[in-house]
């Protein structure tokens, strides 16, 4: 995991999202002014059909008239005449109507001022000017035409025809202003949502950094105590060989060997266990099985906590299994074993314990039970409440950094557990860690087993860089009675296995001069002879984490030869297998 | 020329029919281009049998018996003229003349005995008109001057029997209409 994530789909990420946000006002401005622009053709068309309706009308009033007046105009009855057009000023709308003979002639008719009528008939027509709307009708008998009628029609102003459509109008602006404004709320709220979204991002880098930095401040306590232990082993290691160059006594020899080799296995678990203490990874929530986890901690405590503290595990092995993420959990067991430690200042002894409890989690689930209990000085009951807060301490200056209990805590909760504290001032603490059962059976780490011997005869081709580690590897390949041919880079076992390829198996070392490394040897081995086993050797957990992501066997150093054996037949019986 | 000057003087006429000026007017001139004009303006309101106006005739007749009070004036008046598609023509009847043809019959005063025009046309579609006073009796519209204008009054009994149909348009304008 690296802090700084790639910053290519991030920015990717931040386009899309403003381009996001530009749609959406966008999107309900086109909305809006297609909401006024289909407003306003529906107005239009209304107004439209509003006319011809109109024009029909005074058509039909004109031939009406027409009709009525054929025979008072053929035969001159003026008095009818003007009663058929007396009867049209009851409409109001009409402010002109006249008649003419067959000439074309005046013959009666009414005109409202400011409108005129022509003083000659016109042909049939219907006109509109300005707000006039103008009809000349024809008047027929028969087939033959008597005359014409002449009508005129005011239409409605534009200010009266625009009031008929205020009430639309103004509904459709409102839609449009109201759909505007959800956008706009709408874009803010996605706008908040996005920095609600990088705050969160940024929040979770910060704790991420947090969890690292507790797991750093518990190395810092560490690295006194292994510092200390590491020269006791260093000097057990020198002085008993120092000794084996003084004695020829083979009873005398036999036990400085093993004192070296116990100094050495000593050394070799505890740079493992810091190895995977200090590992830098997300939270990965793995089945384990609580005893044997703590157990495995034993030499990292008792370096840890120094002379005068013993520790007391009582772990039964029926223990059911738990999902955490394991290196958190060791780093939480040792931050409360550090804090008993520090509340035993004339020594005494941490009681590690573990039991199952059914149906005491929340929604009745089943709980295992992990209390470490010190006989130290106990916390004020003021300061229990304080004590997992970040960066609360009661040491001093350059002492403590107050991040131990927080990670406690921290590992509590991320795991759907909690932390209970039980102290009385004077007589001791308990630190009870509650974490929720799992249901599934937790993976079977690797069982120490004998070393196996060679079966048959296996050449092995070994990569490595460094003399040294490769004539002591080499030795304990002989050993186990394998052939063995070293080179020293990734480009010359290439070259090697372009002419000879009749190896069993490639052993190689992961980080190394050249062109190519370990991981790179392996994936190239893989494509040009698929049916050759390989294996990885590291002392390197990063490259080791992402070495094993590809599922590459690897060997971790330092490895001893039953380690080596075991591994060994493993990938060779695994490939004829296959 | 004619025509025009005579439909200038109807049109003053019109002007002026409630005025006294009419009066001083010659009154007989008027009268008759009024009546020329009616006469031909009845066509339209008037339906007759399909029968009256076979497919073959080219013109529709307008006749004219015993004495005419139009002159010219007539002849002015349905110059260019249609109805139902065919063109107009007057026709002078002599004394003893056939009505045969004629849609139209106006018969005029005649001083001759005998003189009864409409005699012979009882059952057939001709329209026949004639001034109450001084014309032959019998017409089914009769011209009658009433306020100093030219008015009718129609028998539609006798179009009927006829077999003309005389619209309500026109009956409307009738002084009297008699429907017997």
């Amino acid at each position: 995991m690296t802090d700084a994530p790639d910053p290519s789909p991030d920015a990717r990420l931040r386009a899309r999202a403003i381009a996001a946000q530009m749609a959406t006002p966008l999107t309900a401005v086109v909305i809006a002014i297609c909401l006024l622009a289909a407003g306003l053709a529906f107005a239009l068309q209304l107004e439209r059909v509003g006319q011809s309706e109109k024009e029909r009308q005074i058509m039909v009033q004109a031939q009406t008239l027409a009709s009525g007046i054929a025979a008072p105009l053929a035969f001159e009855d003026h008095d009818a005449l003007q009663e058929y057009l007396n009867a049209l000023r009851a409409d109001p709308q009409i402010v002109a109507a006249a008649a003419y003979d067959e000439r074309g002639d005046f013959v009666a008719g009414y005109a409202l001022s400011p409108a005129r009528y022509p003083q000659r008939g016109l042909a049939a027509e219907t006109k509109i000017v300005g707000n006039a709307l103008t009809v000349a009708a024809p008047v027929m008998q028969g087939n033959t035409q008597l005359g014409s009628v002449y009508l005129q029609s005011s239409l409605d102003s534009w200010s009266r025809r625009l009031n008929r459509y205020l009430g639309i109008a103004v509904i459709v602006v409102m839609a449009s202003l109201l759909i505007v404004i959800l956008a706009g709320s709408y874009s803010s709220l996605s706008k908040a949502h996005q920095k609600l979204q990088e705050e969160i991002a940024i929040r979770q880098q910060a704790e991420e950094a947090l969890r690292q930095s507790q797991k750093m401040e518990a190395m810092g306590q560490l690295t006194g105590g292994v510092a200390h232990d590491f020269n006791n082993l260093l000097m057990i290691a020198s002085g008993g060989l120092d000794l084996m160059e003084r004695t020829t006594d083979p009873a005398k020899l036999e036990r400085l060997k093993a004192g070296i080799r116990q100094a050495v296995d000593r050394g070799a678990k505890l740079t493992q266990q810091l190895l995977a203490f200090s590992r830098r990874t997300p939270l990965k929530p793995e089945v384990i099985d609580l005893g044997k986890r703590v157990r495995g901690m034993d030499a990292l405590l008792d370096r840890s906590l120094g002379e005068g503290i013993r520790v007391a595990m009582h772990l039964p092995g029926d223990l059911w299994p738990v999902e955490v993420d394991a290196s958190e959990l060791e780093v939480a067991v040792l931050n409360i074993a550090l804090n008993a430690r520090d509340a035993m200042v004339k020594g005494g002894v941490i009681v590690i314990e573990a039991a199952n409890v059914e149906g005491a989690g929340p929604q009745g689930g089943d709980l295992v039970r992990l209390a470490i209990t010190d006989t130290g000085t106990g916390i004020a009951p003021e300061l229990v409440a304080k004590i997992f807060e970040p960066f609360f301490t009661t040491k001093g200056v350059g002492q403590g950094t107050g991040l131990g209990l927080s990670q406690v805590y921290g590992f509590a909760r991320a795991s759907g557990g909690e932390v209970q504290v039980d102290s009385l001032p004077g007589s001791g603490t308990t630190m009870t860690l509650l974490l929720p059962r799992s249901l599934r059976t937790p993976a079977d780490s690797d069982a120490g087993a004998d070393a196996v011997s060679a079966s048959g005869r296996q050449r092995i081709l070994l990569v490595e860089d460094d003399d040294n580690v490769a004539a002591t590897v080499g030795a304990m390949l002989e050993e186990l009675g394998y052939e063995n041919k070293r080179v020293e880079s990734g480009d010359a076992a290439l070259n090697l296995l372009e002419r000879d390829s009749a190896f069993s198996l490639i052993l190689s070392d992961m980080i190394m001069p050249g062109e190519v490394s370990g991981i790179d040897l392996v994936r190239k081995i893989r494509q040009h002879w698929p049916a050759m086993p390989s294996m990885l050797m590291t002392g390197y957990s990063a490259a080791a984490a992402s070495a094993a992501k590809e599922g590459v066997r690897l060997l971790s150093k330092p490895f001893s030869i039953q380690d080596l054996s075991v591994h060994i037949a493993a990938a060779v019986e695994g490939a004829a297998a296959e | 020329m004619r025509h025009r000057s005579a439909f200038a003087l109807l049109l003053l006429m019109i002007l002026f029919a409630i005025t006294p000026v009419e009066a001083s007017l010659p009154p007989s001139t008027l009268e008759q281009a009024v009546k020329a004009s009616f006469l031909f303006k009845f066509a339209p309101f008037v339906d007759w049998p399909p029968t009256a106006l076979a497919a073959g005739e080219r013109t529709f007749t307008i006749c004219v018996a015993g004495g005419d009070p139009f002159g010219s004036v007539l002849d002015d008046v349905v110059r260019g003229q249609k109805i139902a598609g065919r063109s107009v023509a007057v026709r002078r009847l002599q004394a003893a003349g056939s009505a045969a043809g004629c849609r139209i019959l106006f018969a005029g005063h005649s001083d001759d005995p005998g003189y009864a025009p409409f005699a012979a046309l009882a059952g057939q579609p001709v329209l026949t008109v004639a001034d109450r006073t001084g014309g032959p009796p019998g017409a089914m519209i009769e011209f009658v001057r009433q306020g100093g204008r030219v008015r009718f009054h129609i028998d539609d009994g006798a179009a009927r029997a006829n077999g003309l149909k005389i619209s309500s348009k026109l009956l409307g304008l009738a002084i009297s209409v008699n429907r017997k």
